[in-house]
């Protein structure tokens, strides 16, 4: 499997902060800033580029020399894959629809799906017990707090 | 500046005004409940009340995040005691000894045994702050940006240092999270750095949306991906320790507030880490040892001792410095900033009244806090039964709430979901988070002092060794590097992660 062991975890990490490094350095290197000045706007970011490509390049060498013996990297299995990617694709649905929807009726959607998904209980116990959740949420955070989340169509 | 009993007074009169107490009983409750409860810790729960505490004046408002830093070093014990799952990294050790206990029927001492000893090490240690912190404060009043960039400096190396086996991924740690920092307009000149042309990217990435992807979201999904746990509970037969008990530990709370408060001082040393060592240490002092592991008393009473000692020990860095020494305590000075206040000597001088009802409410929060452990201990077992199912979507829905009311704009909460998933892989692939949050919060001061300077030296960077006190910070911070190295090619660092994973 991909990147199984430390080792090739270490490769595989060394080469994607290698390439950032470099993409950060470039655009760096194009951070415009008035002359004159002790430090320039773009001292820091371009040091901290370069020091980020070259020890992604050290983490690349690292695992490559590496011979030692062989750590397995506690991945898990294939239903935990399922479960993170699926809670995963759960909650970026979820962001994109708070606007739309509003945050109250967003959220009911959210925790009823995660809930039932990764626990299996009565469907209509976990509807109440969100209702109540949300409910006090919009009290709380919205009415009594004043804090501006987005609300749907229908004010809530 | 020195110490000063009217201060004090003034400071225990402030925090026990009915507004101020009310937010650190509020403190200590969620507290409490954030270490009793695994896969939330006090750097996520911070992280997310702290935009929404923005409607209060500051006092409260940091009586009650602090209150929540020493809060959960409390709760950790009870599901380390009772179901041998630790709420925090840094009761691991209470879990070694406490479960044990749990196992044999005497849970309940072993809860009480913590829950005094949190109190007592807390309490010593709220004396080492009371006296060091505006002893250090007065010293620090001396400091120039050099020096402060220099301390700064030897702070993440330190922390980089600590990370033991993993110095290179540290120092990568660091590195990305000063540039994360760097995103959007530079605070000094205006200038758009790292923006790629995007407007989103102009306003910067948001701290405290980094803080609340990689600790509350990474925490969940590190939790999602492993089936439900069952659990079970030990039977509870006696609910108080006895004398018997107490003589057994009063030793090892008294040791283990010394190493606790001491090495709390230190950037990187979080309770995570300081923990095992006070354990080890009654350990080896002990006429039991054999007894370790298998249900020693005095060794709950030192993890716990240890574990709330370098909390208040934390808090001298931050207040006579403004140097927060581990993820929870960078956010709660991010919560100082937030109201436009800066920890250190100047807000000792000007704001005095600020600081000393903010450290007298930290012994009242410990009182409150022994006062809701010691008989509630029972109600708080049973609410880390809350099953994972239900805790982790909620936290998802209360880090979206944290991280988008920072600002109001989907931009952070996307952000705080990518460093959730960033959070997650540097889990598995053993990159240390605390250098980063470190480093992401450090960042603009960081800058700022150098940048002011080499004002000061018209440019030349001799300034950091030319200026004895920032030249024994730099000094300082280059022995710790190479100490670092050193431990990283001797091998000897197994036990040292400065990690503390909430």
């Amino acid at each position: 499997m991909f990147m199984r062991t430390q080792r090739a975890a270490d490769m595989v990490s060394g080469a994607i902060l290698a390439a950032l490094g470099l993409l950060s350095l470039v655009a760096s290197l194009n951070i415009s800033g008035v002359t004159g000045e002790h430090l320039h706007p773009r001292t820091l970011p371009y040091l901290l580029s370069l020091v980020i490509f070259i020890t992604g390049l050290a983490l690349l060498l690292g695992g490559w020399r590496y011979r030692g013996e062989e750590k397995i990297i506690a991945w898990p299995d294939r239903e935990g894959w399922k479960r993170i990617l699926i809670s995963l694709a759960s909650i970026v649905v979820y962001l994109f629809l708070l606007e739309p929807l509003g945050f109250t009726l967003s959220s009911f959607l959210l925790l009823t799906f995660l809930i039932w998904y990764l626990g299996r209980y009565n469907l209509i116990l976990i509807i109440l017990m969100d209702l109540a959740t949300v409910v006090t949420i919009y009290y709380l955070f919205y009415r009594l707090l004043g804090l501006n989340f987005p609300v749907g169509p229908l004010g809530w | 500046m020195s110490f000063s009993w009217s201060l004090l007074l003034q400071g225990f009169t402030q925090a026990l005004t009915p507004v101020n107490l009310l937010y650190a009983i509020l403190g200590s409750l969620v507290g409490t409940l954030v270490g009793v409860l695994p896969g939330i810790g006090p750097t996520s729960a911070i992280a997310i009340l702290l935009p929404l505490t923005t409607i209060l004046p500051p006092l409260p408002a940091i009586i009650m995040m602090a209150a929540i830093y020493y809060g959960a070093m409390y709760g950790g014990s009870t599901t380390a005691i009772v179901v041998n799952i630790p709420g925090e990294a840094s009761s691991v050790p209470t879990a070694m000894d406490g479960y044990q206990l749990a196992r044999q029927g005497r849970g309940g001492p072993a809860l009480g045994i913590a829950a005094i000893s949190s109190f007592v090490a807390g309490t010593i240690s709220l004396v080492g702050l009371t006296f060091f912190a505006p002893l250090l404060a007065g010293v620090a009043l001396a400091f120039g940006p050099p020096e402060y960039f220099a301390l700064m400096f030897m702070a993440l190396s330190l922390v980089i240092s600590l990370s033991g086996r993993a110095l290179l991924k540290g120092l990568i740690a660091t590195a990305l999270g000063l540039l994360v920092a760097m995103v959007g307009l530079d605070p000094l000149t205006g200038e758009a750095r790292l923006t790629f042309g995007t407007v989103s990217l102009m306003a910067g990435v948001n701290f405290i949306s980094v803080i609340i992807g990689l600790f509350a979201i990474g925490e969940v999904l590190v939790n999602i991906e492993r089936a439900a746990l069952s659990i079970y509970e030990n039977k509870i037969r006696d609910w108080l320790p006895g004398l018997e008990d107490l003589k057994y530990s009063l030793g090892a709370m008294l040791r283990s507030s010394v190493i606790g408060f001491f090495l709390g001082l230190l950037p990187g040393c979080s309770p995570a880490v300081t923990t095992f060592i006070a354990y080890d240490a009654e350990k080896k002092v002990s006429k039991r040892p054999h007894l370790f592991g298998r249900g020693a008393i005095e060794g709950v009473a030192a993890a716990e001792g240890a574990n709330n000692a370098t909390c208040s020990g934390g808090f001298v860095p931050l207040f006579s410095f403004g140097i927060p020494s581990g993820p929870a305590l960078a956010v709660l000075l991010g919560g100082f900033m937030m109201y436009g206040l800066q920890p250190g000597p100047m807000l000792f001088k000007e704001n005095p009244n600020l600081v000393w009802a903010i450290i007298a409410s930290m012994y009242i929060g410990n009182v409150i806090l022994l006062v809701l452990n010691l008989p509630l201990v029972g109600l708080w077992a049973r609410i880390a039964l809350i099953p994972f199912p239900i805790l982790g979507p909620l936290i998802i829905l209360f880090s979206v709430i944290g991280a988008y009311s920072v600002r109001f704009l989907m931009f952070d909460v996307w952000v705080a979901l990518i460093f959730g998933i960033l959070g997650y892989l540097m889990r598995k692939l053993n990159f240390p988070l605390a250098p980063m949050v470190l480093a992401t919060v450090l960042a603009q001061m960081l800058e700022t002092s150098l940048k002011q300077s080499l004002v000061l030296s018209s440019g030349s960077p001799l300034i950091f060794f030319t200026r004895p006190i920032a030249a024994v910070f730099m000094i300082l911070a280059l022995v710790m590097i190479a100490w670092g190295l050193w431990l990283q090619f001797s091998g000897r660092s197994a036990q040292l992660a400065a990690d503390e994973s909430d």
